[in-house]
């Protein structure tokens, strides 16, 4: 009987902890019953090890017996596959053209010979597929965050559907496709230059008669970068809802709102917290405290312009979706 | 080979097409999951146990199947049985299958 138990053990730990106690028992009862009567009809007795295991054979491997009690799962489902993978595209296809742009500077600028440009193009591109997995990642995190919580977000839609409602297409809610992708380049470029060239983010000045050039984003920045990561791939998933559906919904108006009050959110807490730039210490202008102050400043001045039009968005997407 | 897999396939779904009416038809006094099996097949329909015992917790959560173990032979069994629910509904179902069955009846003999 050692076989059964460990068969009820392997269903048992892939169901969910509320079914588990009494799902188990059932499967034991029915495992039983089929042992019993298969016994009866062969002659031989139920812990027979070769009548067990034909049994158990029967009801199938532990996943899949388990996999029968339960609804389909999928971290991405078939609703949102077509939009995911699209996302994906666009995302992969910007981030390889901008690779290879700087794969050409860098090759123009210091290979010096054939050696050179081989092992210059062999850890760039090493840095590309680590920077496309972790872009995959992020897709595929924000993606199965949405399919978790679309269910919940589409039941009462799909029950209240009117047909009647698809007249209701106004010229203010078409999309044009190529704002939607203008707005999909900007925000990967503005994704791939945090994430991986965050050293480009700088100031540059002339010292001792050569070009110097140093980045100001401080740790403080780097803390709100994960919380900016999802606001930017959210953005993308945005767009490329508004390039299949070429206007705006219900759902892409809220999305808009929610990501507009989160990047007001992610401003506040940089204007708030420690200063995410600064001007970098051991340079002609970061020993001028006239000039730290000055720059942190218009850092501070530069948010909150940019806070106040996101929170300008909120309001104006606000009456928009309450107004109609 | 593979026609005859197709085959199997399409019997298959063609079998989970009726099943829940079998099961709600034949579910008019209690049984236990094999035994509710075995019944099926004696009568004609065979039913993978994949299948079928799913599907008896899918019905009772459902609301049209009530569940209740009882100990027998030493050994506890969960037997189903029509609730007042399933019992509305089966007549229901019956009527569309006759309807179903007389329309297809007239697709085949075409």
């Amino acid at each position: 009987m050692k076989l059964i138990d460990r068969y009820i053990t392997e269903v048992s730990d892939r169901l969910p902890e509320k079914m588990r106690e009494d799902l188990s028992k059932e499967i034991r009862s029915l495992i039983e019953d089929t042992l019993e009567d298969r016994a009866a009809q062969t002659g031989k007795p139920v812990d027979d090890e070769a009548l067990v295991t034909e049994v158990l054979k029967s009801f199938g491997s532990p996943a899949k017996m388990a996999a029968s009690y339960l609804p389909p799962r999928y971290l991405i489902g078939p609703r949102l596959y077509p939009i995911f993978w699209l996302v994906f595209r666009i995302v992969l296809g910007i981030a390889a053209l901008v690779w290879a742009v700087t794969l050409g500077v860098n090759l123009a600028e210091t290979a010096t010979s054939l050696s050179d440009g081989v092992s210059i193009f062999a850890k760039s591109l090493g840095e590309f597929l680590t920077s496309a997995l972790a872009i995959l990642g992020n897709i595929v995190f924000v993606f199965a965050i949405i399919e978790w919580a679309m269910p919940k977000l589409t039941k009462d839609k799909e029950s209240s559907w009117d047909p009647r409602s698809m007249d209701d297409r106004r010229e203010q809610d078409k999309v044009g496709l190529g704002e939607s992708i203008a707005g999909i380049v900007f925000t990967v470029i503005v994704f791939l230059l945090f994430n991986l060239y965050p050293q480009w983010v700088g100031v540059g000045f002339l010292e001792d008669g050569a070009m110097t050039f140093s980045p100001i984003l401080t740790d403080a920045f780097f803390r709100l970068l994960p919380a900016l990561n999802v606001l930017w791939i959210l953005q993308v998933v945005k767009y490329a809802i508004l390039i299949r559906e070429s206007k705006w919904t219900g759902f892409t108006r809220w999305m808009n709102i929610i990501l507009d009050a989160a990047a007001v959110c992610i401003i506040v807490l940089m204007i708030i917290g420690s200063p995410i730039a600064v001007l970098p210490a051991g340079t002609i202008f970061g020993s001028d405290p006239d000039l730290v102050n000055i720059f942190s400043k218009l850092v501070s001045g530069i948010l909150i312009v940019i806070g106040l039009a996101c929170s300008w968005e909120v309001i104006k997407g606000l009456i928009r979706v309450f107004k109609k | 080979m593979e026609q005859q897999q197709m085959i199997e396939n399409m019997v298959l779904e063609l079998r989970r097409g009726v099943i829940v009416l079998a099961v709600l038809s034949q579910l008019q006094k209690e049984q236990y999951g094999y035994s509710i099996l075995k019944l099926l097949s004696d009568k004609g329909l065979e039913v993978d146990q994949g299948t079928l015992y799913p599907l008896l917790r899918r019905l009772e959560s459902q609301g049209l199947l009530e569940s209740l173990w009882r100990v027998e032979e030493a050994r506890p069994r969960r037997y189903y049985v029509v609730s007042a629910e399933g019992r509305k509904v089966l007549p229901l179902l019956k009527e569309e299958w006759d309807k179903l069955a007389v329309t297809m009846h007239g697709f085949l003999s075409e």
